[in-house]
């Protein structure tokens, strides 16, 4: 029994002893955490409208187009292009043809607005694209076009694709 | 054996307690006042970037429950997106408290630069208050719609308790690095660098040279020469509050409704502008400054 009292009178000097040198060594850390969720710049092919055999990439980046093409015949394609990323994005276009002599290309926003255009984040934009021919003597031949759209925002860039195999065919409907 | 050894130490410690219990009632009871509580919180947070135009990242940040923790959101950033985040922490206890360290935890430097404020060294006294601000760049290198983490730790202690001494202490620290008899309580390297501060700070004081000649120069104008002038007077005690001061022991204490600070503006006004009949004046109050921690 006395070894017991003893005992707690014991450990009862170490707990004090213990709470002392605690409160004369109190230190606390504040802090502050955080989180950085990084934005997403994206575009995609949401729709398009074509006469043409039509093929398009898993992630809506690029459309092949395939067909013939025959004297005065315009082929008109409508491509949406949509935001889906989370950042605006600059809209502009490129073309690159193996040859532009005898083929006349325009292509323009539906909204008639103006490159560079900015699309913002969740919203689409329709391009009407259109592609005649401008001399009819011409041998059978297979042109290739190739349309880029490019969107920009600060250092980033993405791209979707459309490329054009067109066959001429002599006087056809 | 054991148990005898043990018995004596209790019966000792127990009559010791009896006889001091006896002694305080005998002269007038015992009065326990110990109510000292270190604590720091943050008091308040406020965010902004570094947007102009276009809104499109966001950044918002919250004190939790606690008030140990800010919680920073930044959403939607780019590279050269920066996010500003400026907070005030509180001393909510009633003693100085000093800060230790920081540490920023960035695991992706390639993708956020990260800058803080750093406390280490500042005292906060008393329900003080003291701003800072933490910067969080996006840099070029930062993956798209990926989420990046970073954490920054503010740690404090409670200061011990400090109290102004008088310029006799002050002369007693600088005399033994100069050959002197005397054991110093402050190392030379504190003593240097609280010199150091004053020629900073003041207008008046300015030490300069090695640490001894440094030393050589206070210790002068604490020991006064054999018939000081009023001037000499001041200076002295004003060198000697101003020790005190740049050794966080003036923290606390008021004289007259004035701090440390105050007092020492007013002598140093006094003196650049030869206001003669203010020396006195000036010269008592640091005096009795001084004099607070032996009251």
């Amino acid at each position: 029994m006395n070894k017991k009292i003893l005992a707690a009178f014991t450990l009862l000097l170490f707990a004090l002893a213990i709470t002392g040198y605690a409160y004369s060594h109190w230190q606390k850390t504040i802090q502050i955490q955080g989180t950085a969720q990084i934005a997403k710049l994206e575009i995609i092919i949401q729709d398009y409208q074509t006469t043409l055999d039509s093929q398009i990439s898993q992630d809506s980046h690029t459309l092949n187009l395939t067909g013939t093409i025959t004297p005065s015949q315009s082929l008109l394609t409508n491509i949406t292009i949509k935001n889906s990323g989370t950042t605006p994005a600059t809209i502009t276009h490129t073309i690159t043809t193996n040859n532009t002599d005898i083929w006349n290309t325009y292509f323009i926003f539906s909204q008639n607005l103006t490159e560079p255009y900015e699309l913002l984040a969740e919203n689409i934009v329709t391009v009407l694209q259109n592609i005649t021919l401008t001399d009819d003597q011409l041998e059978p031949f297979t042109i290739e076009v190739t349309v880029t759209y490019t969107a920009t925002f600060q250092s980033w860039t993405e791209t979707i694709t459309i490329n054009y195999i067109l066959t001429y065919q002599e006087g056809g409907t | 054996m054991k148990t005898k050894i043990f018995a004596t130490i209790i019966l000792a410690t127990i009559a010791l307690s009896l006889i001091g219990y006896s002694y305080a009632c005998w002269n007038g009871g015992i009065s326990i006042n110990c109510y000292c509580k270190c604590n720091l919180i943050f008091k308040s947070v406020k965010t902004w970037d570094n947007e102009i135009e276009k809104d499109v990242a966001t950044v918002t940040a919250t004190i939790t429950c606690d008030k140990d923790t800010i919680i920073v959101t930044i959403t939607n950033a780019y590279p050269c997106y920066t996010a500003y985040i400026n907070y005030t922490i509180q001393n909510i206890g009633n003693r100085p408290i000093q800060f230790t360290s920081l540490t920023i935890t960035n695991p992706n430097p390639e993708a956020l630069e990260i800058t803080t404020t750093n406390h280490t060294g500042t005292i906060l006294g008393a329900c003080q208050t003291v701003s800072g601000t933490t910067t969080v760049h996006t840099l070029q290198t930062a993956r798209e719609n990926w989420q990046y983490e970073f954490k920054i730790k503010i740690a404090a202690k409670c200061k011990p308790k400090g109290y102004p001494r008088t310029i006799g202490f002050w002369k007693n620290q600088f005399a033994p690095y100069l050959g002197k008899p005397g054991k110093p309580q402050i190392p030379a390297e504190t003593l240097e660098n609280y010199l150091d501060q004053i020629t900073e700070q003041s207008n008046v004081f300015e030490f300069t040279g090695t640490r001894r000649q440094k030393f050589q120069q206070a210790l002068s104008i604490l020991e006064m020469p054999r018939r000081p002038t009023m001037l000499d007077k001041l200076k002295a005690q004003l060198l000697a509050l101003w020790l005190n001061y740049v050794a966080g022991w003036t923290e606390g204490y008021t004289l007259n409704g004035m701090t440390a600070q105050d007092i020492i503006n007013g002598s140093e006004n006094a003196i650049i502008h030869n206001l003669t009949s203010e020396y006195e004046y000036w010269k008592d109050l640091c005096d009795k400054f001084n004099n607070l921690g032996e009251t």
